[in-house]
């Protein structure tokens, strides 16, 4: 992955692990906290900054890349900052309780 | 020798890419002769090297040259030749100007059939960074640059560990310690004889089971290929005792599949009809049983035939796992799709699983190392209609989330357009073979 851009890092494992039919946020955290994997882990990180503060890929790029649906842009937003903090931050499994009770 | 014009290249460099590509997942035969005006290459993954070298002949092959066994394997093009001592001199040069003025920068050498390196291109001052170390340098310089060689063979040393007979691999494993041996002890002149003797033995890994060759004889004639039934059934009893055989054998039994469907199609007697449609079907089974089954996948769980309506409806708006009936963990699904009959789900897998194989190769990703997570492989897709055909509707249903204000989520039939496929994603392992995450038909308006 040394040749890969931010952007297709992120494309590369949102398309990978965030798609609904295949969701694995746990083994994607797993592999990026891997020594090995510091590289992906920090172009990871920087594009999703990247894409939060509006730089980077839109809603409808999301959405194809990884087969998901989201209401709209403030529901897509919360639901990557839930993503970042739980990767990068120690926070919570970003799919809140109520989402399972749907 | 007159020189060819630059559209004469083109053609000849498309189609010697294409074999070059087809070469890095499959051995082929080949046939390399001086011709009046340059070289004749001809090669074939599943043609005999007679057949080859007619196909050479028939295009103007003079009396020099050679057949034998073509391997690629990552810059190297190996020409295993049948006749060592009747191939002309310096050919490996020759043949790796005819592959440049073609546009395929590539590193060519003979090899005899024993796996002895005969002639390994005298290789130019361009290519010196990435020739052997030599000794002289500063030791742990050396010691550097053999590891950088032996790390550049690992995808196709697991793919010879996870292939050869055991007896071969046996063999391989001990040229592996003895050279970790040799790099642990800092003797680099051990290290190379031993990564010599390494790669002579990953570019001659024999084939796993004796399918190429029996495949290769019968080709796609009916009356030849079902006399193979007993192929089938010992790769099943072969499968029941060794899962992992299904992963090894996979391209041989896809290749397999393929010429029965072709010869069915060549509407041979109807014994020898019903004869190939049970052999196909012995093997749909097995790749849908053996391979990408759970707990590997969810593929066949959640989009495999025999599952209603109302459990992809559950799936949407519970989030119940169809087969458990548990509540699964994750992002709810808005689109719940199945195959309803095992061998559309296998042709898919067929497909998709082939991509895979093909994406490792083409970008070079090695596996992780041992003990790590996987390496995920971004999603493998295609068409439906390419993979299924014209009748692809009668192969798949589906549902999807459909959201009103104020009011419960409800479930409708999905739409499925021209544009929809069959999705999979793939996790490379430590041990270099494939497990599916998922396969599923995917519904595109």
């Amino acid at each position: 992955m040394a040749d890969r851009t931010p952007q297709q890092v992120l494309s590369d494992m949102a398309s990978g692990y965030l798609n609904p039919q295949a969701y694995d946020v746990e083994e994607l955290k797993g592999f990026l906290e891997e020594a090995h994997n510091a590289d992906v882990r920090t172009a990871f990180q920087s594009a999703l900054a990247e894409t939060l503060s509006g730089n980077g890929i839109g809603r409808g790029d999301w959405e194809e890349l990884t087969d998901d649906e989201f209401e709209d842009d403030a529901e897509w937003r919360d639901y990557l900052t839930a993503l970042q903090a739980f990767l990068f931050e120690d926070g919570p499994y970003p799919i809140p309780d109520e989402d399972d009770e749907n | 020798m007159a020189k060819k014009s630059k559209s004469e290249l083109a053609v000849e460099a498309k189609e010697v890419a294409s074999i070059i590509a087809a070469a890095r997942k499959a051995r082929h035969n080949f046939a390399l002769f001086h011709g009046k005006d340059d070289l004749i290459f001809k090669a074939h993954k599943s043609k005999n090297k007679s057949a080859c070298r007619k196909m050479a002949k028939d295009e103007g092959a003079g009396a020099k040259g050679a057949v034998g066994a073509l391997e690629v394997e990552e810059k190297f093009v190996n020409l295993i030749v049948e006749d060592p001592d009747s191939t002309p001199a310096n050919f490996a040069k020759t043949f790796r100007a005819y592959l440049s003025a073609r546009g395929l920068k590539m590193k060519v050498r003979l090899l005899s059939e024993d796996g002895d390196v005969i002639d390994d291109g005298a290789e130019g001052d361009e290519e010196a960074a990435d020739a052997p170390p030599e000794l002289g340098d500063d030791i742990e310089q050396v010691l550097e640059k053999i590891a950088k060689h032996f790390e550049a063979m690992k995808t196709s040393l697991l793919r010879c560990l996870n292939s050869a007979p055991a007896d071969y691999r046996e063999r391989v494993v001990k040229a592996v310690e003895l050279y970790k041996k040799a790099m642990k002890a800092k003797s680099p002149d051990t290290a190379l004889k031993a990564l010599a003797a390494l790669r002579k033995l990953v570019a001659a890994t024999p084939s796993p089971v004796i399918i190429t060759d029996r495949l290769s004889s019968a080709g796609d004639d009916p009356e030849a290929l079902g006399k193979l039934d007993g192929l089938v059934n010992t790769c099943a009893a072969q499968v029941t005792s060794d899962p992992a055989f299904m992963d090894r054998a996979f391209p041989e039994m896809r290749d397999m599949r393929k010429a029965l469907k072709t010869a069915m199609n060549k509407k041979p007697p109807p014994s020898n009809i019903a004869e190939l449609k049970a052999m196909k079907e012995a093997l749909d089974t097995m790749f849908y049983d053996h391979v990408d089954k759970p707990p590997r996948a969810h593929g066949p769980e959640c989009h495999g035939p025999g599952l209603t309506t109302q459990q992809q409806e559950d799936r949407i708006l519970k989030k119940k796992n169809p087969r458990t009936g548990k509540k699964f963990k994750g992002k709810p699904v808005h689109k719940a799709s199945n195959f309803l009959d095992e061998a559309a789900f296998v042709e898919s897998q067929m497909v998709l699983r082939t991509q895979a194989l093909d994406h490792i190769d083409d970008n070079g990703i090695k596996p992780p190392p041992k003990g790590a997570k996987p390496v995920r492989l971004p999603p493998m897709k295609a068409k439906l209609v390419d993979v299924l055909g014209p009748n692809w509707q009668t192969s798949v249903q589906g549902v999807k989330r459909k959201k009103q204000k104020g009011q419960k989520d409800t479930c409708v039939d999905a739409t499925w357009g021209p544009d929809s496929n069959c999705k999979a994603i793939y996790d490379l392992l430590d041990d270099g073979t494939l497990r599916l995450v998922t396969l599923y038909p995917n519904p595109i308006a």
